[in-house]
């Protein structure tokens, strides 16, 4: 008792436990949440829950409510009955308080997107994790995201020791998403070109590789970018063609080294158990017919058609190369048993693409084209439509420096050395071209860093984050964007990074079978959806609607939203829970409600009246 | 000769003359054989549900003309004599809202209402296109006025697909609900509203009434689905919800009352049960119209603002009714009643922007028990708030002309606020409590600081702060008063704002446009009562 008179006397518990105090940070809350709201409404949820609702500034206020309410209590020691309804009440707050903290420290909160036919067990959570794995160790980071400009907010330790050899050095909270075809270019020979071109219709950032891309038209002008070597082969006309055979010839090389010897003209269809994935017959595709049926062991096979290049064009599939290289060979057939029959889609080179995920009469196929392994040459090098364009070509010398020629009607105009970073004018359309970036792709993941960016208002998407990693025993720097995968190094040296969204596995398979959605008749305004789905493969079928969740192991399953795609199967999408909290947020709840109707009867009159 | 000439001339005249009549006189001339105690009746089916014509061509008409009536002529009437009217399309219908949008299309900034051929000539459609492509885009980067320009277009085409028959034919053939791929376009219904609107065209009174009994009847015959079953028998008292005006009149004997409990005679006899009981009239009435609403729909009113405001104004009556027993203080209560019956006429008056429509919910909002307990006790919250907001004005009217000024008399008032805002507070807290019940249930958590649940939040902690910072001696009773009407516009946002202005996050089914004029103007109004009031006040004490 002695203590609590002393603490009760202390000048900052007396600041921490006062009404005016609590009246100042209500204040603090309301001016912030409201804020928040307004954030949402220009941006989206993510960034005000990034901003204002998850920062660490936020919780601290959340957290000064806490001990403002316990101190409060505290500073009426000893208790009497007039402060019945007033303790109750703050006793709720604080186990409202306390059960929200453990909902979000130890709760789940994921998605869980299931196809039509499919099962998945895979959620993904709204942390950001940082992975690595080399083959000698795997090691998950987690990295909060903090978009934060100021370190005092930034809790987030720049240079952070992740092990011994991985080191965080940057971290970007917005970045623009990068062009796909730079993750591709790791390994390939070549140099890579960034620049901007701005003028008063557009403002771009283009990325040309002299192997993977070496041109790009762009409205009426066209970038390209040759290495010097190319100039001197290119003195006789078909130079371009030469090019092309040559770049063609080596990537053939490249992937005849991988190839299975197939013989020619012997294109094969395997039929596999589904269930034990055994190979159960080889057929000779010629033995195939689109008018008689292939009988095998009670299915029969009907040959519709033989794709060298599929290609999927408003849902149907399509050849979008019938006399050109194989690039994408498939087989579509029809399968009978019976009266049941189906059409299955198979495709050389993407086992995964099939039609019949369910394997259906208990048979799946695989086709061994033989036309895959002719690779279609990576390099476009097609004769610009246009002609008499304006060209922009850059020109990669033998020492590795840069210079770029503006070309009108095939005569050079001007010709200047360019360095990184450095502004040109262009001799006509009066566009600005800036180059950022000129290296030799070997080096690529160093020398990429992302370019960071303000988020565009009323945009659903916030743009993605990028971290950068040093690898000491490499001596490299890599930038990594929000959901990309990148290695460093080769052979057993081999690292590779992961950083995007945290993901854990469901402790069972949902299988979903069926996705239905039913309309309001007459109209398109969906009445209810609901999926019906089967647990690690068992027999009996759960029901998961709109408002009616499913419960498993401690984790809860909600019908969230759905996508349905023309001619496929529907994508259902499950917001998966687990919230330890719960139960002390209810009892809070209860609490504090019992607590301010006891202080309203208690300050009542009728009370008063019989007291008296 | 001469006579031939004459007779030609006579001919080519009354010619003239018929193709002279007005289209707007034409109208009229078919719309007086439209028997509308027969046709309004007539059961349809439109957006998810079956519904009288009556309803069905309210609702078109409102979209179309921004009011129920037009030319005189009753939506019914407006209706099917636009369908059999020889000149359609110089019918000035289109109500076109945003004056600039007026001058923007080449109109004059005071015509409200233009025919299809006018809008025709316009560049309409030429800036309408890319806004199109915009929304398909993202919706939330359309401007206002763009919005705006989208809802002409949306109209002009609604009314080519009133002129052609085709919104009519789809609303009583319902052989779309049970097939949606498969619509009969010779079935028996389509036929006899072919003859019906023959015989009005002909304008052939017997012939239309005999057409449109066997077009009730062949609509009756058609099979439904089971969804729709109940809906039969409601539809009859729909149209007697839609002609009694029930809430009109509930206004306007909330406002008789209300004025007449200013008046001492009146307070006394109010002393007497008898003419005591006498005053629940309008809460009967207005209960009555909430039960037809409930039966019709089949979920409580409390899924759009037309049916919150309502549930206020009620919320409003019972708590005064409280007061009264509790205080004794007529003038309070007088006052109270006035603004419940305002709230309500408010209400009426705006159906566009507060649309009372009763078509169906979305998915979500299915789940009945939890919604309608969170969103009924949120909104009776509002209720209490709303005597708090008007009390405290009455309060600060009051100094301003320092007329009852006394010290009691805000002490008395700042006490009657006081009870309401812990009232309202705790009813909001347990509101909130319960919509986290609901989201939990529902969504799979308990808070995501989602702007609707967060606003409701931030009036809860409006008010909590005036109630702390009156336990720490920080508010004086005219304080209290002030600040009730300025804590109000934080209601103002998590009810209206929300919805109309921020419109964003989950409770994404309630969002609307407009009256942000209208909602501004009464901020701003009650920003200026408390700053002439505070400053009346400031100066007073000076002197």
């Amino acid at each position: 008792m002695k203590l609590i008179k002393k603490i009760q006397k202390n000048y900052l518990f007396k600041v921490f436990s006062s009404v005016k105090m609590a009246v100042f940070i209500m204040v603090l809350i309301l001016i912030a949440t409201a804020i928040g709201t307004i954030v949402e409404s220009r941006y989206n949820a993510e960034l005000a829950s990034l901003y204002i609702y998850a920062a660490p500034w936020f919780n601290a206020l959340l957290f000064l409510v806490g001990i403002l309410v316990i101190n409060a209590t505290i500073a009426r020691l000893p208790w009497k009955k007039r402060h019945t309804g007033f303790l109750i009440t703050h006793l709720g707050i604080v186990t409202l308080l306390i059960g929200a903290y453990i909902t979000q420290n130890y709760g789940i909160d994921g998605i869980l997107q299931v196809e039509e036919g499919r099962s998945g067990q895979k959620v993904f959570l709204s942390e950001r994790v940082f992975e690595y794995s080399s083959h000698v160790d795997f090691k998950k980071i987690y990295v909060e995201k903090k978009p934060y400009s100021f370190n005092f907010f930034d809790l987030r330790r720049l240079n952070q020791q992740i092990s011994d050899n991985y080191e965080i050095m940057d971290y970007k909270p917005f970045v623009a998403e990068q062009d796909p075809m730079l993750s591709q270019i790791q390994n390939i020979d070549g140099f890579l070109l960034q620049f901007n071109i701005k003028s008063a219709f557009f403002d771009q950032d283009v990325s040309l590789h002299s192997r993977m891309r070496s041109e790009l038209q762009m409205g009426p002008a066209v970038f390209k970018v040759v290495t010097e070597k190319d100039l001197l082969k290119d003195s006789t006309k078909d130079g371009l063609v030469k090019t092309k055979k040559k770049v063609a010839k080596k990537s053939l090389k490249k992937s005849k080294k991988k190839a299975k010897p197939i013989v020619p003209g012997q294109a094969l269809l395997e039929i596999y158990s589904f269930k034990s994935n055994k190979l159960l017959a080889t057929l000779k595709v010629s033995q195939l017919s689109q008018s008689k049926a292939y009988v095998f062991k009670g299915i029969s096979l009907l040959l519709k058609q033989k794709f060298n290049h599929a290609s999927i064009e408003a849902n149907k599939i399509v050849e979008a190369n019938p006399k050109g290289p194989a690039t994408n060979p498939a087989l579509e057939l029809t399968i009978s048993q019976g009266k049941e029959s189906l059409r299955e889609v198979i495709y050389t080179k993407f086992d995964g693409f099939t039609l019949n995920a369910e394997g259906a009469f208990n048979y799946k196929f695989k086709y061994k084209s033989d036309v895959a392994e002719t690779l279609a040459p990576i390099v476009t090098h097609k004769k610009p439509k246009i002609k008499a364009t304006n060209v922009v070509q850059f020109v990669v010398a033998a020492d590795q420096s840069l210079k770029v020629q503006f070309i009108k009607n095939n005569k050079i105009e001007s010709e200047n050395n360019v360095k990184v970073n450095e502004e040109i004018l262009t001799p006509w359309m009066g566009m600005k071209l800036k180059l950022s970036a000129f290296v030799d792709s070997q080096n690529m993941p160093s020398a990429m860093e992302p370019k960071a960016i303000v988020p565009k208002v009323k945009e659903d998407m916030t743009p993605p984050s990028a971290l950068q990693v040093k690898v000491k025993s490499l001596g490299k720097k890599l930038w990594i964007t929000e959901g990309q995968v990148k290695s460093l190094g080769h052979g057993d040296s081999e690292v590779q990074f992961f950083y995007g969204r945290n993901s854990i596995d469901l402790p069972f398979n949902l299988n979903l079978k069926k996705f239905y959605k039913k309309d309001y008749p007459g109209t398109e305004t969906p009445m209810s959806f609901e999926s019906h789905v089967t647990i690690d493969g068992g027999k009996e079928q759960l029901v998961i609607s709109m408002n009616e969740p499913m419960k498993l192991q401690g984790y809860t399953l909600y019908q969230s939203s759905y996508q349905l795609r023309p001619g496929g199967g529907a994508l259902s999408i499950f917001s998966v829970n687990r919230d330890p909290g719960r139960s002390l947020k209810y009892l809070g709840s209860v609490i504090m409600s019992i607590g301010i109707i006891i202080i309203t009867l208690m300050k009542s009159r009728l009370y008063n009246r019989r007291k008296d | 000769m001469l006579k031939n000439l004459i007779l030609t001339l006579c001919f080519m005249l009354s010619l003239g003359v018929c193709a002279l009549e007005s289209p707007e006189a034409n109208l009229k001339s078919s719309a007086g054989f439209v028997d509308v105690k027969e046709v309004r009746s007539l059961m349809v089916q439109d957006q998810g549900r079956l519904k009288p014509f009556d309803t069905f061509t309210r609702e078109a008409i409102l979209f179309i003309a921004g009011k129920y009536s037009l030319f005189s002529l009753n939506a019914n009437e407006l209706y099917l004599s636009i369908i059999v009217n020889s000149q359609p399309k110089k019918l000035e219908i289109v109500n076109i809202r945003n004056t600039a949008l007026r001058e923007q299309l080449g109109f004059a900034k005071d015509k409200q209402r233009m025919s299809i051929n006018q809008l025709d000539k316009t560049s309409l459609f030429a800036m309408a296109k890319p806004l199109i492509e915009k929304r398909e885009k993202n919706k939330r980067t359309l401007e206002p006025a763009e919005r705006d320009l989208l809802e002409v277009y949306s109209q002009y085409w609604f009314l080519k697909n009133i002129i052609s028959g085709d919104h009519f034919f789809s609303a009583i053939d319902f052989s779309g609900l049970l097939n949606k791929s498969h619509r009969d376009t010779k079935s028996k219904v389509i036929f006899a509203a072919n003859e019906y609107l023959k015989a009005l065209a002909q304008k052939n009174r017997e012939q239309s009434f005999v057409a449109l009994k066997s077009l009730k009847e062949e609509v009756k015959a058609q099979p439904l689905p089971d969804l729709f079953k109940p809906h039969v028998a409601r539809v009859p008292v729909e149209v007697l919800y839609n002609q009694s005006k029930i809430f009109l009149i509930s206004a306007i004997l909330i406002l008789l009352f209300g004025i007449s409990l200013y008046f001492e005679p009146i307070q006394k006899l109010f002393q007497k049960k008898l003419f005591r009981s006498f005053f629940f009239l309008p809460i009967v009435s207005l209960s009555v119209g909430f039960a037809l609403r409930v039966y019709i729909t089949g979920f409580a009113p409390v899924t759009n603002m037309y049916g919150t405001m309502l549930w206020v104004s009620l919320g409003i009556l019972l708590f005064s009714l409280f007061m009264l027993f509790a205080y004794k203080n007529f003038n309070v209560v007088a006052s109270l009643w006035v603004a419940s019956g305002l709230v309500i006429l408010l209400t009426e008056s705006m159906p566009l922007i507060l649309s009372p429509n009763m078509d169906p919910v979305v998915a979500v909002l299915r789940s009945n028990l939890w919604l309608t307990i969170h969103v009924l006790t949120i909104v009776i919250s509002y209720a209490a708030f709303t005597i708090t907001m008007v009390l405290g004005n009455i309060v600060l009217i009051r100094n301003i002309f320092n007329y009852e000024n006394t010290k009691e008399n805000i002490k008395e008032y700042a006490k009657y606020i006081y009870r309401m805002t812990q009232l309202g507070a705790f009813l909001l807290a347990v509101g909130i409590i319960l919509g986290g019940v609901w989201a939990d249930y529902s969504w799979g958590r308990f808070w995501g600081w989602d702007p609707k649940e967060t606003w409701a939040l931030i009036a809860n902690l409006g008010y909590l702060i005036i109630l702390h910072a009156k336990y720490a001696g920080w508010l004086t009773p005219f304080g209290l008063a002030a600040s009730s009407a300025v804590a109000y516009l934080l209601v103002i946002m998590a009810w209206y704002g929300v919805n109309f202005i921020l419109a964003s996050g989950l409770h994404s089914y309630g969002f609307s446009s407009g009256g942000t004029a209208f909602v501004m103007t009464f901020v701003l109004f009650q920003l200026v009562i408390v700053g002439i009031s505070l400053a009346v006040r400031a100066q007073r004490a000076k002197a």
